[in-house]
């Protein structure tokens, strides 16, 4: 695989995009940060900090989170930012988006976006 | 028909006058293009005719189809798992969206009757999702055709409506929602 040109995610960066991820899939399961933490085992403000990006979280809790939120373990972990490989679209396309429209993307879960790449990537079935 | 209040604004859930008379027109027009006088209306083919690729890719679940436009290119994305007159009404409504919204760069869509909550553009989301809706119903049973099915019609039972949504290739109930803009309501 090719290197990146933006070069090594920082532990700040990946915490940060963890955090928001975490915070949508939690909202998104119509979940507390009080609920979620008590089913995690984690204190409320553990789960603010995480969600801010001021806490990082081991593996296990990740598979604690994925469970709970009824997800793929996927499902929480950020892609590289400005990637193709976890984005369905190429850097040139994602540039051009506006905020409203990578907000979107974000939303699609790991099996949705798996789909769009696939599309992405298909041959068009012409008529005749 | 439902109450409209002074702005002409349609109560929600509906389109309203004029921009159902703005859908038509487009449909219309489309229709002309393509040179389509009677059903089914081939929806890849006039999607084709606009240059815009129909791709197909499995997903199991209620994803139906997306719309994406970059510079050179621009596709429709279709769920090939779901039965073939949902995804010609998946092509119709991404149409819809190439033809109303252009801003839309990249859509996904994932249930068409969802009403997409705890979202501070829910209200514009879900209009949008409207208006792609009416002009899907409007492009696969347009309005001129369906209007020379029914005319002659004083009302419409369950049988009536299957045969016509097996003339137009739509699912029973898209075709009961489309008579019910005409004013039939299709006994369950």
């Amino acid at each position: 695989m090719a290197r990146r040109e933006t070069g090594m995610i920082s532990r700040e960066e990946i915490c940060r995009l963890f955090g928001r991820l975490l915070a949508r899939r939690r909202s998104e399961a119509k979940l507390s940060q009080r609920a979620f933490a008590n089913a995690v085992g984690l204190s409320r403000t553990s789960i603010t900090n995480i969600e801010r990006g001021r806490q990082p979280v081991n593996l296990h809790t990740l598979y604690v989170m994925a469970d709970i939120l009824q997800r793929d373990v996927a499902d929480l972990l950020p892609p590289f930012p400005n990637s193709p490989i976890g984005s369905p679209l190429s850097d040139e396309q994602l540039d051009k988006l506006g905020p409203g429209e990578r907000k979107e993307l974000e939303k699609l879960s790991s099996k949705e976006s798996r789909w769009l790449r696939e599309i992405a990537k298909a041959k068009p079935q012409k008529v005749r | 028909m439902a109450k409209r209040n002074s702005e002409g604004k349609a109560p929600e859930g509906e389109v309203a006058t004029l921009e159902i008379k703005k859908i038509r027109d487009k449909v219309e027009t489309l229709l002309k293009q393509s040179r389509i006088s009677k059903p089914p209306v081939p929806v890849q083919k006039i999607a084709e005719n606009l240059g815009l690729d129909v791709r197909y890719a499995p997903f199991e679940g209620d994803l139906s189809g997306a719309l994406v436009r970059g510079d050179g290119e621009a596709y429709i994305g279709v769920n090939s798992l779901h039965h073939p007159n949902r995804q010609r009404f998946s092509i119709a409504h991404e149409l819809g969206h190439y033809m109303l919204h252009k801003g839309m760069k990249v859509h996904v869509d994932k249930d068409f009757h969802v009403n997409w909550r705890d979202d501070d553009s829910s209200k514009a989301i879900n209009r949008d999702e409207i208006e792609a809706n009416r002009f899907a119903a409007e492009l696969l049973m347009p309005t001129r055709f369906l209007v020379r099915d029914i005319e002659e019609l004083k009302s419409v039972n369950q049988e009536i409506a299957h045969t016509l949504a097996k003339r137009y290739k739509v699912s029973s109930q898209a075709m009961r929602i489309r008579l019910g803009n005409f004013g039939f309501i299709v006994p369950e």
